[in-house]
Order: C-alpha cells, then sequence, then structure tokens
C-alpha cells in the first residue's frame, strides 16, 4: 500500500509545478489528469489498494500530459 | 513540560496559597517571638521594681531598727519606745513581704534565708543594746517567724555576729546590712534593668524583622502570585493568540497556513483538532477542484464535439431540427463551461 498514493502526490506535485501562477490552468490540467485516467486522484489515500489498473492509467495519463512520474 | 491547564491551575493556586501560609506562619511567630521579648521585658521591670521597693523597705527597717537599738542603749523605756518595736515589727512586715515577692519572682531562696538571718541578727544586736542599757524589752520570735517585743528572748543570732557584744556588733550588724543593700537587693535591680533593656532592645528589632520579613514574604507572595498568573495566561494565551491568527490566515484565503503546536495539554488538542479540520476542508476543497476541472475538460470536450456534429449535420443536409438541436447543446456546453470558469475564478 501507498504506491497508488505516492504516484499521485508526485504527479499533483508535477502539475502545481507546471502551473505555478495559473490556478484555472491547474484544475484544468487536473481535470484532464482525472478525465484521462478514470479516477479522482484527489480521493486516493495512503491506506488504499495499489491497483495495478489504476496505477498504469494514471502514469499513462501523466505522461500524456507531459510529465515524468 | 507537558502539563494540564488543570495541572497548570492547580499548581498555580497551590504556590499562591504555600507563599500565602509561609507568609502567615513567618509573621505569626515573628510577632510571637517579639511578644515574648515585651513579656520579658515586663517580668524584668517588675522584678527591678519590687528590688527597688524592697530596698527601701530594707533601709527603712534598718535605720528604725538602729533607732530603737539606740534608744533601748540608753534605757529611754517607755510608751514611746515601745511605739518604736512596733514600727520597727511594721516595717519588717512590709519588707519581709516585699522580699518574699522578689524571692519568688527573681528564684533566688538565698535572698530569703539571708534576709531572715539578717534580721535574727539585727534583732540580736537591739537585743544587745537593751541589755547594756538595762531596758526590760526584748525582741523574741514567734513560731511563724515574726518578732515581737518580750521581757525575754529566744533569739538564735548567725555564726557571724554570735558573740560579738557592744561596737563590734554594731559594726559587725552594719556591714552586714550594707552587704545585703548592695550585694543582693541592688545587685539584683541592676540585673533586672539591664535584663529589661536587653529585652526591650530585643522586643523593638523583633518587631522591626517582623515586619519587614513580612513584608518581604508579602512581596515575595505577591511575586509568586503574578508570576503564576502569568505563566498560566501565557500557558493558555499564546497558542489560543496562534490559533486565532491562523483562523484568520485561512479565512483570508491561506489554505497553506500551518498551526505550529508543542503544547501537549488541553489547549494543544484544541489547536490540532482546529488543524485538522482545517486539512479536511482543504482536502475536500481540492476534490471539488478536481471535479471541477473534470467538469471544464468534458463541457470542452462536449463542446468541441458539438461543433464538429453541428458542422457534419450541415455538410450532409441533415434534418434542420437536429442541426438546431445540436447549435442549442453547443450554446448550454459553452455556457456550462464558462459557469465552472466563473466558479473556479471566485
Amino acid at each position: 500500500m501507498g504506491t497508488l498514493y505516492d504516484l499521485c502526490k508526485r504527479v499533483s506535485a508535477e502539475l502545481e509545478a507546471k502551473h505555478a501562477g495559473d490556478p484555472i490552468g491547474l484544475v484544468r490540467a487536473k481535470g484532464e489528469l482525472a478525465t484521462r485516467a478514470g479516477f479522482l486522484v484527489t480521493l486516493v489515500g495512503p491506506n488504499d489498494y495499489d491497483d495495478p489498473g489504476k496505477v498504469a492509467a494514471l502514469r499513462a495519463a501523466a505522461s500524456e500530459l507531459g510529465i515524468v512520474a | 513540560m507537558n502539563l494540564s491547564v488543570r495541572n497548570r491551575i492547580v499548581i498555580a493556586l497551590s504556590l499562591v496559597l504555600a507563599a500565602s501560609i509561609a507568609a502567615g506562619i513567618y509573621a505569626t511567630w515573628a510577632y510571637a517571638r517579639a511578644a515574648s521579648y515585651a513579656e520579658q521585658a515586663r517580668t524584668a521591670t517588675e522584678r527591678a521594681t519590687l528590688a527597688a521597693l524592697a530596698g527601701q523597705q530594707v533601709t527603712r527597717f534598718f535605720s528604725e531598727a538602729s533607732n530603737l537599738a539606740l534608744g533601748v542603749a540608753r534605757a529611754q523605756e517607755s510608751a514611746e519606745q515601745s511605739a518604736d518595736y512596733g514600727g520597727v515589727n511594721g516595717t519588717d512586715l512590709a519588707a519581709s513581704r516585699t522580699i518574699e515577692r522578689l524571692a519568688d519572682a527573681a528564684g533566688d531562696d538565698t535572698l530569703r534565708s539571708d534576709w531572715a538571718e539578717l534580721r535574727m541578727d539585727v534583732y540580736h544586736w537591739i537585743n544587745a543594746e537593751a541589755e547594756a542599757g538595762g531596758a526590760a524589752l526584748r525582741m523574741r520570735q514567734r513560731e511563724d517567724g515574726r518578732f515581737y517585743a518580750s521581757t525575754t528572748s529566744n533569739l538564735e543570732p548567725s555564726d557571724a555576729v554570735a558573740g560579738l557584744q557592744g561596737v563590734e556588733l554594731r559594726r559587725k550588724v552594719r556591714e552586714r546590712q550594707d552587704a545585703y543593700l548592695d550585694g543582693e537587693l541592688r545587685a539584683i535591680a541592676r540585673q533586672a534593668d539591664t535584663v529589661a533593656a536587653s529585652a526591650v532592645r530585643a522586643e523593638a528589632e523583633a518587631k522591626e524583622a517582623a515586619r519587614l520579613g513580612t513584608l518581604v514574604l508579602i512581596g515575595l507572595s505577591i511575586i509568586v502570585a503574578v508570576s503564576a498568573s502569568v505563566w498560566l495566561y501565557r500557558s493558555i494565551a499564546t497558542p489560543l493568540a496562534r490559533a486565532r491568527e491562523f483562523a484568520s490566515a485561512v479565512k483570508g484565503g491561506d489554505l497553506g497556513a500551518r498551526l505550529e503546536q508543542h503544547q501537549h495539554d488541553e489547549i494543544g488538542e484544541l489547536t490540532m483538532a482546529v488543524e485538522e479540520m482545517k486539512d479536511s476542508v482543504v482536502a475536500r476543497i481540492d476534490t471539488m477542484r478536481e471535479v471541477a476541472g473534470v467538469v471544464l475538460v468534458l463541457t470542452e470536450h462536449l463542446g468541441e464535439s458539438l461543433v464538429h456534429a453541428e458542422r457534419v449535420a450541415a455538410d450532409q443536409a441533415a434534418d434542420p431540427e437536429l442541426v438546431s438541436d445540436l447549435a442549442d447543446a453547443r450554446k448550454d456546453s459553452a455556457a456550462l463551461a464558462g459557469m465552472v470558469g466563473q466558479l473556479l475564478e471566485a
């Protein structure tokens, strides 16, 4: 446990760094990430099950948004 | 120091109470000490007064006894001389009572026994003078120790004067009188005066020390009370002030504000709960923003799809009603995207 959560945190941090000073752009990017991953990143908790499908989907979505996670 | 607020209050009150009790105990002890010196001074003054009175009475007794001795030596036995016997007796009685009180007050039995011996010698001298002068009356001692005039005598003089007669007897008796007055009564008076003066000084010093000590302890009690109050106030007010600043920062939109908390007490638990509440609210806001982002993205995608569908329908001369519906849907989608944007900017 914790892999999916850590990945969510890293991707979110990357997005925030990428859209620093552009709050609307950040929201849009997070919406885009969630749409592509298929789940809400902010609802993932540290004790949640590390679903391999979700991990792969999140990695793919992040990659599509230009984020290396 | 990890103390609960309740324990802090208990400690603060205990400190104040302890300081107050200490001040009270000290004041009671110090003033009792001063009162003890005052009692010593009073007793010593009383003893000195008694010694002075005894000195006067003994002097008078010796004087009257000398007059009587001189009178009987000249065989002037008369009604007047009988009165002299009575006068000496009365003075003797008064002096004896005073010496009894003085001996009790001074705890000096020698004073009492010396006085009894001296009186015996004085009366023995009077008897000797009466015998020499041919007078008929003699001093005699009753069983209760008092003397009276009689025709016979039963006196037993001390070894100091036994066997002496005439001038030698008179001189010896007078020496013993002077020794008793100067060596005993006046010594007691001088000692009592010294003790009284010393006790008066000690009383004054004790009162001053008690006053200063009490003031110092009251001052210390006030310092303890103020320190305890400040300590108590700071341990409660300071974290509450930090919590108020934190709440103000969050209210102003600073969702990243943190509340530094180092206390492990009720106040610490309260501020920790406030921060956890803030974190929970921030997490929900983040989720809402993410959902809003999803809605925004989907709405924009939908809008793009509708634009494309509208164009395709128009190119293929589709049903005008379908084309109109697609146009309306595109406008609705654009309106929804605009509202989401407005919500995010708010």
